[in-house]
């Protein structure tokens, strides 16, 4: 397994990087942890003429803080890191959660947040949860920074909204107040441990005890991660009983085009994605009552 | 002489003296050998399944920089042979004559007949110019329709993978005499389709080899992960045309080989081709995409099963039809292997009529080879499957259907079985017993009883299973008895070293071969090492494969040491004054007429020339081949306990308890050891893994991404027992082992994942269980398809 030959440069900054590419169109690769690209270039899969390394560019890049309102993550910061970060558990635990569910312990401690999101895996687990949590993408590029959702960086399998000379430097994540909880459950493809399906679910209940709040975001069933938006509209404004997710999840495959590979036909991604829901939304309802 | 033993080694658990530095790092593994000059092989492989290879442009590889050479099919072809095969099988119809196999092609010519098949050879300077270049080579191929099924590969107008012979390479048939009358005369009669998935050893070090001819002095060195030094020297004798003095064979460490290294691979005989054409050393390491491509896989087979009963479960008779798929070129004596997983389907039963139809059968997918069980894992399965199936229909216990037919301990020694195995010795009920007992079989069905009625779905599966080891004579073809061979030396300082022929790469024989030689020696381990695994220093070997090593390997130990202890003994008797008789050898000193000598002053003194005994001679060196008349025959009970959730089909296997008896047990944590290991293999084709082609023949599960590896997550809690029933058949007592968990193993899973499953009515679930498909079973079930 031997890539094929390519430049190599690790520049300082975000700046001497987006240059960088911005000199050889066509042909640039940002890598950021590589624990995807790697592994495709030695497939010769991927075969770019430059690659571009962030990992000088940590101390710009490798941070998690709390400004108030938003989680704010750098994107180069690791899953191992989000997954032990006390700010995130106080925040956002389900983001830990979701770290957590990544890959194993060797590729938890290179891959990035920032790169797993540009990579656009439609069986990755974080944009699960980053839909449900509404998150948002800083982006740096020649231009300056532009901030868009993760929902619209996120194109389609393998593609995203990014040019080829922006590199994304921070995801911002809103922390919701009041009664809220979350979680994230994965059904793992038993060999490579991507998720089959992997589902999200974030709630907020109000003082009498009805859902303000319900986001389901859906990942490895369809092309792209997704929200379930007919299981949200169901269950918006009602009082989360048993029953109540249980109708509402048995619409979570609705509008999904899930796709068939070695280790799920369509019809058992739909399967999951209903079952799933159903105990993503419990357990998230279950943690906003605790 | 008598001899009064130390503590035995033999049954102790000394630590293993082989792991420290494989722990620390420090083995020697074969891509770690490196040789000044070396220089890099890339096979370059067939994308297609089948089809005619018309051109090879390969002037744009030449020009790229550091290529030396590429050689294709026309320049290997016609000045090296074929490797050819091992075993002449026989064909039912003519039972007399020797219908041979075709000879595995080293390299394609005119013809691709698998998807990685290898079609040229890039050697240059350095590893990644090879692969470089290879991305280079020009390869016009017209595809041809695939044989992609045994079923189909045997019907009418099927593409034919060698165009000299019909794809099916053997059909078989054995019958005891009553089989039909039987199934006339029985009131049940179970018919049942069972598949056997195709699956891949994946061993932890993929191949790597290195050759090296000298063409001065016209000599040749490998170094190959392989499972045996003398049959690749054997093998290249023949491919080269050379004599096997102008050839070493070394297998370094080797990091696990499970049957699928056992025997040369192409690219070996290729490195050496290579190496001849170039005069340098010539390398190659595999990657693990092109081990799943190219090197063996094992298991595939479709069967027909039935069994005819009475309404007490007594079973009467069987009728099997066994198909394999052979791939396309026969590796070793795998067009046979159905054969003999075919007659082990009457398992630990006092079945006494049984049919045997076998067709062995080449497609366009890679070679089957040898793989942990060889054959008897998929025979066992369908007897297993089949119990609890009958059970469940008659309303008996799985574990008391069992019981009725066993073969009762006053059947041994030597029961013959109506397929011609013989079962050297057991007591299969006592391993059944004394599972239900570890388990607490009746609480778990208890237990079983409680979930169910809160809405979840424990399941509990019982596997008895027989599985040959010690090869050994095979009742097939009592003419291929593969001895073993042991050499035994005593230095003068007194220390001991073992040469064996069947090396380890695993199984532990640097301990357990010194603990054989130490109970017979009286020194300790300390000084006591192990030597395998070259040419150079190792006379002869037959290999390490088919659980042989401890009972044909460990005798050869034994008789060598004896020899050693007769020859020192004489020399004491000697010194003392005394005739041998009166010799006594208690804990390293011979002693007689009231004085002493011990081991090490017998091993300085015997070379000593007025010391000696008239007409002996210097040194303590001797050796001894063992050649064994019977195999072995190991056997256990398994209970598999899983918990599936029936929303998402998956499997939690949360314990299994293994009741073994392999004979005396030389190192019981290793022993233990091989238990743990084998069934997470079985468990791994139980649940996980599996070789999946699509309709073009190509291979869709080769890599770890997708081919479903079990994790030591993925493992239950193990529970292992032993009891002991010392083999007949060899001095040492012991059995083969290292195959029955792979045998045990899966029957137990699936058993137990079917019977948790008995409330939505599933009846069958093809392996591997995957979440889909166990989810599916129930959909199917409850909509009342049954399977």
């Amino acid at each position: 397994m031997i890539p094929g030959a390519f430049d190599y440069a690790a520049p300082d900054t975000v700046a001497a990087a987006i240059l960088l590419l911005r000199e050889r169109p066509g042909e640039g690769k940002v890598i950021a942890g590589g624990q995807s690209l790697l592994p495709m270039m030695k497939l010769r899969v991927a075969m770019p003429g430059l690659i571009v390394d962030l990992r000088k560019t940590r101390g710009e890049l490798s941070h998690i803080s709390n400004d108030g309102s938003n989680l704010r993550i750098g994107s180069m910061t690791s899953h191992a890191h989000v997954a032990g970060s006390d700010v995130v558990q106080d925040t956002l635990p389900v983001l830990a959660e979701t770290a957590a569910e990544i890959a194993d312990v060797q590729v938890r401690n290179l891959g990035t947040i920032g790169g797993s999101i540009a990579h656009a895996d439609p069986v990755a687990d974080y944009p699960a949860t980053l839909l449900a949590l509404d998150a948002q993408a800083e982006i740096a590029g020649l231009n300056g920074v532009r901030v868009v959702s993760v929902d619209e960086l996120i194109m389609d399998a393998f593609i995203s909204t990014l040019a080829e000379d922006e590199i994304i430097t921070e995801i911002v994540i809103p922390i919701t107040e009041g009664r809220t909880g979350a979680a994230y459950i994965k059904f793992a493809n038993k060999a490579s441990h991507f998720a089959i399906v992997g589902v999200a679910a974030h709630v907020v209940l109000d003082d009498s005890g009805y859902l303000s709040r319900v986001a389901v975001g859906i990942t490895g069933a369809a092309s792209r991660a997704a929200r379930a938006t007919a299981v949200e509209d169901t269950l918006r404004g009602q009082v989360p009983t048993p029953d109540a997710i249980s109708a509402a999840s048995a619409l979570a495959a609705d509008g999904l085009e899930c796709i068939a590979d070695l280790h799920g036909s369509p019809e058992y991604r739909q399967n999951l994605c209903r079952v799933l829901t159903r105990r993503a939304i419990t357990r998230a309802v279950e943690r906003a009552r605790e | 002489m008598t001899t009064t033993s130390p503590p035995r080694q033999v049954g102790q658990s000394p630590r293993r003296k082989e792991d420290d530095r494989l722990l620390r790092g420090q083995g020697a593994f074969s891509d770690d050998i490196n040789i000044p000059g070396t220089v890099w092989a890339h096979f370059f492989r067939s994308p297609h399944a089948h089809a005619h290879i018309l051109n090879i442009d390969s002037s744009a590889t030449m020009a790229h920089p550091g290529v030396l050479r590429v050689l294709t099919g026309e320049d290997v072809h016609p000045r090296y042979n074929p490797i050819p095969p091992v075993l002449a099988v026989r064909d039912a119809e003519n039972p007399d004559s020797t219908a041979g196999a075709p000879a595995f092609t080293l390299i394609a010519r005119n013809k691709a007949k698998y998807a990685g098949e290898i079609v040229a050879i890039v050697v240059a300077e350095t590893r990644e110019a090879a692969r470089d270049a290879a991305d280079l080579l020009m390869v016009d191929y017209r595809p041809l329709p695939v044989a992609n099924t045994p079923e189909q590969a045997m019907g009418p107008d099927a593409p034919q993978v060698h165009d000299d012979r019909s794809n099916e390479q053997v059909r078989w048939l054995k019958s005891t005499e009553n089989v039909s009358s039987t199934f006339e005369d029985s009131e049940i009669i179970l018919r049942h389709d069972f598949v056997n998935q195709r699956i891949h050893a994946v061993p932890m070090e993929p191949r790597a080899g290195i050759a090296h001819w000298d063409p001065a002095t016209q000599f040749l060195t490998i170094w190959a992960s392989i499972q045996g030094a003398h049959e690749l020297r054997t093998q290249m004798a023949e491919v080269l045309e050379l004599s096997p003095d102008q050839i070493r064979s070394v297998a370094p460490d080797v990091g696990g080989g499970f049957g699928a290294k056992h025997g040369g691979e192409v690219e070996y005989f290729l490195l050496a081709i290579a190496s001849m054409e170039l005069g340098l050393p010539v390398k190659w390491a595999a990657s693990r995409t092109e081990e799943f491509l190219s090197l063996s896989h094992a298991r595939g087979k479709t069967s027909q099963f039935e069994v005819a009963a009475d309404r007490d479960g007594r079973v009467k008779a069987l009728r099997l039809r066994h198909t394999t798929d052979l791939g396309a070129f026969p590796k070793g004596a795998t067009p046979i292997v159905a054969q003999t997983s075919a007659i082990i389907a009457t398992g630990v039963y006092g079945i006494r009529e049984a049919s045997f139809e076998v067709h062995s059968v080449y497609t366009n997918h890679t070679p089957e080879g040898a793989y942990r069980g060889y054959g008897r894992p998929e025979g066992i399965y369908l007897i297993e499957r089949a119990m609890d199936m009958l059970a469940r229909d008659l309303d008996i216990d799985p574990a008391e259907i069992r019981r009725r037919n066993m073969i009762q301990p006053e059947e041994f020694p030597y029961y013959r079985t109506p397929g011609g195995d013989i079962y050297d010795s057991g007591n299969y009920p006592e391993a059944l017993e004394r599972a239900l007992e570890v388990s607490d079989y009746e609480g778990l069905r208890a237990r079983q009883r409680e979930m169910r009625a809160d809405g979840k779905y424990l399941g509990i599966g019982l596997a008895s299973w027989v599985k040959t080891g010690g090869f050994g004579p095979s009742s097939l073809d009592p003419s291929s008895s593969m001895p073993e061979w042991a050499r035994v030396k005593v230095s003068p300082a007194g220390m001991v070293t073992i040469y064996t022929g069947s090396s380890p790469h695993g199984q532990g024989n640097y301990t357990t071969y010194a603990q054989v030689a130490a109970d017979t020696l009286h020194v300790p381990l300390d000084d006591i090492s192990v030597t395998h695994g070259d040419t150079a220093t190792v006379t002869y070997g037959s290999g390490t494969f088919a659980s042989r090593n401890m009972v044909v390997g460990g005798t050869a130990v034994l008789q060598a040491s004896q020899k050693v202890l007769d020859k020192m003994t004489q020399f004491a008797a000697h010194a003392l004054n005394a005739d041998s008789d009166s010799v006594t050898y208690t804990d390293g000193v011979f002693s007689a007429n009231g004085s002493s000598i011990t081991f090490r002053e017998v091993a300085a003194n015997i070379n000593r020339v007025l010391e000696r005994p008239p007409g002996m001679e210097m040194g303590l060196d001797e050796s001894s081949f063992y050649q064994p008349t019977h195999l072995t025959f190991n056997y256990g009970t398994y209970v598999a306990v899983v918990e599936v959730d029936p929303e998402t089909g998956d499997v939690d296997l949360q314990q299994l308890y293994c009741v073994d008896d392999q004979g005396v047990v030389v190192h019981p944590v290793i022993v233990e050891g091989q238990v743990h290991g084998g069934a997470a293999q079985g468990i791994g084709q139980a649940l996980y893994e599996d070789i999946i082609y699509d309709d073009n023949g190509q291979l869709l599960s080769g890599s770890l991404m997708d081919y479903a590896l079990p994790t030591a997550e993925m493992m239950p809690e193990f529970i292992s027992e032993f009891i002991e029933t010392p083999s007949p058949t060899n001095p040492l007592g012991v059995k083969g082992m290292g195959e029955g968990p792979t045998t045990g193993a899966p029957p137990a899973v699936v058993n137990a994942v079917v019977d948790a499953l008995a409330p939505f009515n599933v009846r069958d679930i093809a392996m591997p269980l995957t979440p889909e498909r166990v989810w599916r079973a129930i959909q199917d079930a409850q909509n009342g398809d049954q399977s």
